[in-house]
Formats: C-alpha cells, structure tokens, sequence
C-alpha cells in the first residue's frame, strides 16, 4: 500500500456511532450529497468538523451529468452550496443520466455511448466546474442493458468522457466486475481497457445473482451484499498498474454486518492495495 | 440542447416496467412516438427483450427501496 493511499467507508447515519468509535481505522468517508440538502444547521456544522478529522468526498448520485440534456442549475446549486459547506477533499458523481424531459428514472441509466451522449456530459461537466468550482470525480455505472444507439464499447466512452473532461475517475469494480459478467467480458480485461492513470478513487461493495424469466443469471449490484473475492483481486492489479495514490471505499447500503466486519472488508482492501503496491515495487526493481 | 430521442425511449422504459410491455407490443410505433430516427428505430428493434424486462424490474425494485448506487 502506497504511504498515501486512503480506504475508508460511505457514511450511513445507521453506521455513524461505531464510524465515530473507530475512526482511527478509517481513513475516509463518503457522505451521499442528497441526503444532506436538507440538513439542519446543526447536521452540516456535525458533518463539517467531521470533514476535518477525516478526509470526506461528497457524492452525487442525481445530478445526470452524462446525458445529450443539460444538467439542472438548480441542483447544481445545492451542490455548491453543499461542498461550500463541508468543505470535503473531493466530491463524485456517476457516468449516467437520471431524467430527461420530465421522466424521473429514479435511479442511474446509461445513455447511448455515442456523439451526442459524450457532447452532453462535456458540456454539463464544464457547467458543473463553473458552479461548484473544481469537476467531479466521475464513476462508472452497473448495467443490464448496452444502451442501443451506442457506437462506442462502454469502456471507450468512459476514456472520451473522463479525457474529454480532463476529470479524474471514480472506479467502481463491483460495477465493472457485474458488467463483466453480464456482458460475458474477462473483468481484468475491461479493467486493463480503462484510464487507470486517471483512477483517483475506488468503489468496493457487492451484489447478488438473480435468474430472469428467460432463465439467465445476471449479476446485480446491490451494496447489501460483501464484496466478492474478485473485486479484491481487481483492486490488487490496480494498485500495480496504476502510479497515483487511491482513496478506497466500501459501500454499504443495507443489511449491515457487525462492525468488525466492515472493518476486517477495509483490512482486506488495504492488503490487496500492499500486495499491487509491493508487485509494482519489485517490477520497477527488477527493470532498473 | 437537443435531447437524444433515444435517452427518452430509455427514461420511459426504466421508469416503467407497464411501459416496457407497452413497447414490447409495437416497438416501431413505441419508438417513433418518442421521436427516434429512422436508424434508431432499428436500433430499438434489437433490443433483447428479456434484459430489457430485467433491468425494468430490477429499476421498479431499486427505486422501492430507495438505493444509491
């Protein structure tokens, strides 16, 4: 593990009294920016001497920046408002779109990975920087569905977007790894397809498998499940190719384990991040 | 701004799995109320229905139980 790689947790008000009890072993947290719009002062002003005991990222998850429509100022506001507020390291938001034209999806989609998507999401990143003041981390989503229209692989539109933008990357490797096995790719392969020199942060959490009526299983990302074993092996060959430092979180949105458990999930993020760390290490030895 | 015809036909099917029937009945006519081009609506004939109903419902759930990703 490189001396400044961080790993740590997302923020869950059901978590929060043994966050604060062990916060020694965690080196980061990620508040979802949503839940804090309407926060009482009281809330912020917590959650911001907070932000200065531990490094904190706000995470975005309904702003829909990556979409041939613009993104809504009004929620872009609160955003800036938000990230005035706790002042966190860095904030995130996904590689999707929400809504468009009043329809509510409720959740993160993908749009066609095609000219007009990528145009979009260049456009509504700048307008994003403009207001909030520096660009978002930009995550990539689990998908069930190759949004038809594309004329680009999903991992050749994240390079056109993440590049495009000049932003940093939010990696998710359980997204990866159930896009992988839904779309039957080798997972290291997509992972080895992507601008790991541009990865910044990393996403850890889990997902379960579900028959379908057409009787195939597909793998759906959850975050009430642990991370599988290969999301660790994943997060070990990032660490040997990719240089930069990486800031690790778990996620965790439901069906919460003790404690200990979430902790032993960092402990094991922090060995995979040593053993990637270590390779490159003798790697770079071995060609010197 | 314009928006892509096609992130519309995408919206009203994820948000919907009624929709998703509706389009499964009679997708050229779905796809061009929603105003997809000529190539579009091809492309939206290739849509593998089975996923298609999947990821609907997996959608339907999710917002139900009010998950971030």
């Amino acid at each position: 593990m490189s001396g400044s790689d961080r790993v740590g947790l997302a923020w869950r008000d059901e978590l929060a009294a043994q966050i604060m009890l062990h916060l020694d072993s965690i080196d980061h947290l990620e508040i979802i920016a949503e839940r804090e719009w309407s926060g009482s002062r009281r809330r912020l002003d917590a959650l911001r001497d907070l932000s200065r005991q531990v490094p904190v990222s706000l995470h975005g998850v309904s702003l829909g920046l990556v979409s041939s429509s613009n993104v809504s100022e009004e929620r872009l506001g609160r955003l800036a408002r938000l990230v005035e507020r706790l002042e966190p390291d860095h904030w995130s938001e996904h590689l999707a779109f929400v809504r468009v034209r009043g329809i509510e999806i409720g959740h993160l989609a993908a749009a066609p990975y095609a000219p007009a998507t990528l145009a979009g999401a260049l456009r509504n990143l700048e307008r994003a920087c403009e207001v909030v003041g520096k660009l978002p981390q930009l995550e990539n989503i689990a998908t069930l569905l190759t949004p038809p229209g594309s004329c680009w692989t999903e991992a050749e539109f994240i390079g056109k977007v993440v590049c495009g933008a000049g932003a940093t990357m939010l990696l998710d490797l359980h997204n990866l790894y159930a896009n992988a096995c839904n779309f039957g790719q080798d997972p290291f392969a997509m992972l080895d397809s992507l601008p790991l020199k541009r990865v910044g942060s990393v996403h850890l959490s889990g997902g379960h498998w579900e028959t379908g009526l057409d009787g195939r299983s597909r793998l759906v990302d959850d975050h009430i499940h642990d991370p599988p074993e290969a999301v660790y092996e994943l997060l070990e060959v990032l660490a040997f190719e990719a240089p930069q430092s990486l800031t690790v979180i778990i996620e965790r949105d439901g069906h919460y384990p003790d404690f200990a458990a979430l902790l032993e999930q960092i402990a094991r993020a922090r060995t995979a991040l040593a053993r990637g760390r270590a390779r490159r290490e003798a790697e770079l030895r071995q060609v010197a | 701004m314009n928006t892509n015809p096609m992130e519309v036909l995408l919206a009203r099917l994820f948000a919907s799995p009624d929709e998703v029937e509706q389009f499964l009945q009679d997708r050229e006519s779905y796809a061009r109320n929603c105003g997809l081009t000529a190539g579009q609506v091809a492309a939206a004939l290739e849509i593998d229905a089975a996923s298609l109903r999947f990821a609907a419902n997996s959608f339907e759930r999710k917002r139900k139980s009010r998950s971030p990703a």
